[in-house]
């Protein structure tokens, strides 16, 4: 037992003595500690405990909530519950009494602090190796008081990167389509929420079915079909301005819209008289170009992040299968083979995979394979599961799911690796979920 | 309590803020089209604790948010009316009127096989009855809309639908109707008639529907 520090703080030199003395002792009967880091593409990896101490300062157990619950839906952490914590006296800037927080088995502990003044929210955090004793990170944000949650994201994405060597994905928000109403009769509403589900916000009224919307690499715009009684038509919003553009496209069904990396043009499918092809359109200079020409059915285009490659979905072979071509509409390619049907493909943010929609044996599933349709692996299955897209890390697919015939969709995350199936926090009913980049 | 019933309170939170905006958006419907931008939030590193011998972590570089690209787009031209709507039907003459007081009456839809868009013979049965209402009706245009069951993905029965919509369509113009009286747009799985989750409602839902215009 190890017994607290009347003079704390600051720690004197003989406590610090007594209490280092008692972890010698105590780290060798641990397993390695040397080098604190967690593994993110391995499954079912022990997920590292860590303690975080709710912030000092306005907002700060809220601060402290958003970070602990960032980090227990990654899976790759083991948020300790604040309630067993020992030290209770935290400073920011005072070193924590690592063997108090060895009692309760933390192998990263996270202090942070938060000072506002004329609007301006500072929060300051630093990060401890326990059992190394030693800070790993130390860093301090700013934004206005009311952005309290993106601090909470930024501090999260930090740790994150931190422990694992990767970027994080926590600061950055989702387009998705609320549905509401009865499924003979459904309303579907433009909206954007935060990651985690916070700070839901609608960009339409539900007069318009709105379906398939996107962000742009940059973050700053949406692209999106809605679905009136004579036609479906893409759109562009500004989400800053909130202003709406219709891209001209000639006919009455253009949809599946997606940015091309660059942002400049849209990827997209449009019917002629009962055929669906893949056309492209630059936004600067309207230019409108046919990608394919198959009176099979050619949707759902993806460009490749080096605007290379587009993944598309076609039936031009007999069954629904995914395809992948030259970005001038060349060298055309098919990239799955096997049982069930294929669609929906998106190339992950590094480009090396595609996550993409199955159906076989009655189910819907979603998975990820190769660039090149190889190494094929299921992550989710269930009555309904389809639309996946990528977190900016690449390490997390969000989709939709229905669990059961008559269900609501709902919106769910899984890890690339197959483990950490989750629900969306956003409680309500959700579908065709575009995960943003992150943001600035 | 464990880490993850300490999630409780805070997705119970969520649910509370998710609701309460509906409840005011719902009221300000049309208030609502502009979101927050994403002002840039600069990390600075902190100063190491005095007592500590941990080596102060580098400044990450802030990402300067990229400009607004603009769109260019106009809006899309008006569809072309039919100015002589009918009139080359009509010109055929010779019709019988229609024995059909109303497309509903002919059979307003037609059905198709599970990722199917060829017209069964019953199909092509209803499509001729209506047909002849169409061309007992000169001055009328249709829409037909094509409709898909939900088990297939989004997309995929937006252009499935466009077919059935398109075969449909072609059936007609065989019989003499001219295109110009037929416009067509697909529901995907969007407009489902019937509710019910199973291989029943999945065949009512998989149609082409022929809706009376103007």
């Amino acid at each position: 037992m190890i017994s607290h520090s009347l003079s704390y703080p600051p720690l004197t030199r003989a406590i610090r003595g007594l209490i280092t003395g008692i972890l010698l002792a105590l780290a060798c009967l641990t397993p390695a500690f040397a080098q604190l880091n967690v593994s993110v593409t391995e499954g079912h990896r022990r997920p590292m405990p860590i303690a975080i101490s709710d912030f000092s300062g306005p907002h700060g157990s809220s601060i402290a909530n958003a970070v602990r619950d960032n980090l227990a839906r990654s899976g790759l952490f083991q948020v300790q519950n604040p309630d067993s914590f020992l030290q209770r006296d935290m400073d920011v800037n005072v070193a924590p009494r690592f063997a108090d927080w060895r009692v309760i088995k933390t192998e990263a502990l996270v202090i942070g602090r938060g000072n506002s003044s004329a609007g301006r929210l500072r929060v300051e955090f630093r990060l401890w190796d326990v059992y190394g004793e030693s800070q790993m990170l130390g860093l301090e944000f700013s934004t206005t008081d009311e952005n309290w949650r993106r601090i909470a994201h930024k501090v999260s994405d930090a740790i994150y990167r931190r422990l694992t060597g990767e970027v994080g994905y926590f600061d950055s928000r989702v387009v998705f389509v609320a549905e509401s109403g009865s499924r003979t009769n459904r309303v579907k509403r433009l909206a954007v929420m935060d990651q985690d589900g916070a700070n839901p916000s609608y960009l339409t009224d539900g007069t318009e079915q709105v379906l398939n919307p996107r962000f742009n690499a940059q973050g700053q715009q949406i692209v999106y079909s809605a679905l009136t009684d004579r036609g479906i038509k893409i759109w562009v919003v500004d989400i800053e301005t909130g202003r709406k553009e219709a891209v001209a496209i000639p006919g009455n069904m253009a949809f599946a819209p997606r940015f091309t990396p660059d942002g400049q043009s849209i990827i997209f499918s449009a019917d002629r008289d009962g055929d669906v092809d893949v056309f492209i359109k630059s936004l600067r200079t309207g230019k409108l170009t046919q990608l394919t020409r198959n009176p099979a059915i050619d949707t759902s285009p993806d460009m490749s992040p080096n605007g290379d490659r587009i993944v598309f979905t076609s039936d031009r072979g007999g069954s629904t299968q995914i395809y992948a071509m030259n970005a001038d509409g060349s060298g055309v390619r098919r990239l799955t083979f096997g049982e069930g049907r294929y669609s929906t493909a998106v190339w992950s943010p590094k480009g090396d995979l595609i996550a993409f929609t199955r159906q076989l044996g009655g189910q819907f599933q979603i998975g990820v394979m190769a660039a090149d349709g190889s190494n094929l692996k299921i992550l989710a299955e269930a009555y309904l599961v389809e639309g996946p897209t990528w977190s900016p890390n690449g390490r997390v697919i969000m989709f939709q799911r229905e669990g059961g015939p008559g269900q609501s969709p709902s919106l769910w995350t899984v890890d690339v690796s197959g483990t950490n199936l989750r629900k969306s926090p956003w409680s309500g009913p959700g579908s065709d979920p575009g995960w943003s980049a992150i943001l600035p | 309590m464990t880490p993850s019933k300490s999630l409780i309170p805070q997705v119970s939170g969520a649910k509370i803020r998710s609701l309460s905006f509906m409840l005011v958006s719902s009221i300000a419907l049309v208030a609502c089209a502009s979101t927050k931008p994403a002002q840039p939030i600069v990390p600075e590193t902190v100063a190491p604790v005095a007592s500590a011998n941990a080596e102060a972590a580098p400044t990450v570089a802030p990402t300067a948010p990229a400009a607004a690209s603009g769109v260019a787009s106009a809006p899309l031209a008006p569809a072309a009316p039919a100015p002589d709507a009918g009139q080359s039907d009509a010109m055929r003459g010779g019709e019988a009127l229609s024995p059909f007081a109303s497309i509903a009456e002919a059979g307003e839809r037609v059905f198709f096989e599970t990722d199917r868009f060829d017209l069964t013979d019953e199909a092509r049965a209803i499509l001729t009855r209506q047909a002849a209402w169409i061309r007992a009706n000169p001055g009328k245009r249709v829409l037909i809309a094509g409709n898909c069951d939900e088990r297939g993905t989004r997309e995929y029965n937006l252009a499935l639908g466009a077919r059935r919509a398109s075969a449909a369509r072609d059936f007609l113009t065989s019989l003499g109707i001219s295109p110009d009286r037929i416009e067509t747009v697909s529901y995907g799985k969007e407009r489902p008639i019937d509710d019910r989750p199973n291989p029943e409602g999945w065949a009512v839902n998989r149609n082409a529907h022929t809706i009376l215009l103007d």
